[in-house]
């Protein structure tokens, strides 16, 4: 039995109730073939990990406690396209991975977009000047020949009439003394190092150089080292926790497990926070003791420090000796990212030693 | 330099400066001495960084509400220490 057809809107003109399905022909006329792109040329997009289940029953929190019960709310998400799942001992109440932008689990980057009109702008006159104009006055005067001839006028013009920020009205009440004077107040001010007002402390550390010979009070000789510039480490911690990459902080531990399509399970070793040592460290954690009147959620801040010291030229041994601390809660592919910041960081190394 | 890692923290040690040669008595133990001098300086840098407000914060955590408003109690905890030997 042939089912009824509607005839599709499309053939509406049509004369014949029953159009012949389209077939593309290849040049001979032939039927053309379905072509299938090979498998291993198939882009698998990105994806996230599976997201956690729903918290149906909320955890009650009795209003009188007798007895300490280490409950443990353990719980598995579902497989994500790769087969991969989380596995938490304890229900975390943030996920960072819950909304991570597909430009994030990629590597291709982005074309980086600068506005124009950023460029278009007249940037600030330099340090001490109040406008460009006089900025460009000054330096026309100091710069160039003593006296000033013709080439010295025509390059007045080249370079400070005609110069994009040069504007006369900025020049109200010029006085080529006085800013010669703020001029010469700036250069005798004290110099500030960037360590000063970033919570940047400079120690001096002693220490005991044996002498070889035997001494009543047990100590060597007292040498001291001055040149050591850190920073209180828990102001560093408080800092790092309200930077913009403190949302994708992980601060709950978990097993990262990949189901085979065989229903084996293995264990994947990725980050930090799904190692056995921070699942570990968690439990404990959470075994402790509460602060005395503090309800809140016990959470492990990991640290990472690195070190090595670091050729500053590349020739002569002018060598820094710095440590660096990253979070461990943060996922790796975030951490390694390059960032402009870095560079800013250790751009102001000012202490260099001599050996 | 080839820093691509963004670090939230960043120490500067100072180094054995050249005078640690004008107390150091000669001898052939001398190579030894700097050793124990380069050991104990870096000993001495982790003394003061690891100071007693981050003992404190490592036993009794530290409040931030940093992450998404809701105030929680960090425990800083060392997980990883990669660093060339500093006598060498």
């Amino acid at each position: 039995v042939e089912p009824q057809r509607e005839p599709s809107p499309h053939f509406e003109f049509s004369p014949s109730p029953e159009p012949p399905p389209i077939q593309l022909l290849t040049h001979a006329g032939r039927p053309q073939r379905h072509y299938r792109l090979p498998a291993r040329y198939e882009d698998i997009p990105p994806e996230g990990p599976a997201p956690l289940p729903p918290n149906l029953v909320p955890p009650e929190r009795p209003t009188i406690r007798r007895v300490v019960l280490h409950v443990r709310d353990a719980l598995r998400t579902g497989l994500n396209r790769f087969g991969l799942l989380r596995e938490y001992l304890y229900r975390p109440s943030y996920d960072p991975d819950s909304s991570i932008p597909i430009q994030d689990l990629s590597n291709s980057m982005e074309p980086h977009v600068t506005s124009v009109d950023q460029h278009k702008e007249c940037p600030p006159p330099p340090w001490p000047f109040t406008t460009m104009s006089m900025y460009l006055i000054m330096e026309w005067m100091i710069t160039g020949g003593n006296q000033k001839s013709i080439a010295e006028v025509d390059r007045l013009v080249k370079e400070v009439l005609s110069h994009k920020a040069f504007s006369p009205g900025d020049l109200g009440g010029f006085s080529a003394r006085r800013e010669s004077r703020r001029l010469d107040a700036a250069e005798t001010k004290q110099p500030e190092t960037p360590f000063t007002g970033d919570g940047w402390i400079h120690s001096d550390i002693h220490i005991s150089v044996p002498t070889g010979k035997r001494d009543p009070n047990g100590s060597g000789l007292d040498f001291s080292i001055s040149g050591l510039y850190h920073r209180r480490l828990v102001p560093v911690l408080k800092a790092a926790l309200v930077e913009v990459t403190a949302a994708r902080f992980h601060l709950f531990p978990f097993k990262r497990i990949w189901r085979l399509p065989s229903d084996q399970e293995v264990r994947c070793f990725d980050e930090v926070y799904t190692s056995d040592a921070f699942i570990e460290d968690n439990v404990k954690l959470q075994k402790q003791q509460n602060e005395p009147g503090c309800r809140l959620e016990k959470v492990i801040l990991g640290l990472m420090f690195w070190s090595d010291s670091t050729h500053l030229a590349s020739f002569g041994n002018a060598k820094v000796w710095p440590i660096y601390l990253y979070i461990a809660n943060l996922s790796k592919y975030i951490r390694a990212k390059p960032n402009l910041a870095a560079s800013h960081h250790v751009a102001y190394i000012p202490s260099v030693s001599q050996r | 330099m080839n820093m691509l890692y963004y670090p939230d923290g960043l120490f500067l040690i100072a180094q054995l400066p050249d005078s640690i040669h004008d107390v150091i008595t000669p001898g052939s133990e001398q190579a030894k001495v700097i050793t124990h001098c380069r050991r104990e300086l870096m000993q001495q840098v982790w003394h003061l960084m690891l100071d007693d407000e981050f003992v404190t914060a490592y036993e009794h955590g530290f409040v931030s509400d940093g992450i998404d408003g809701t105030p929680r109690r960090f425990y800083p905890r060392i997980f990883t220490y990669s660093a060339d030997y500093p006598e060498k």
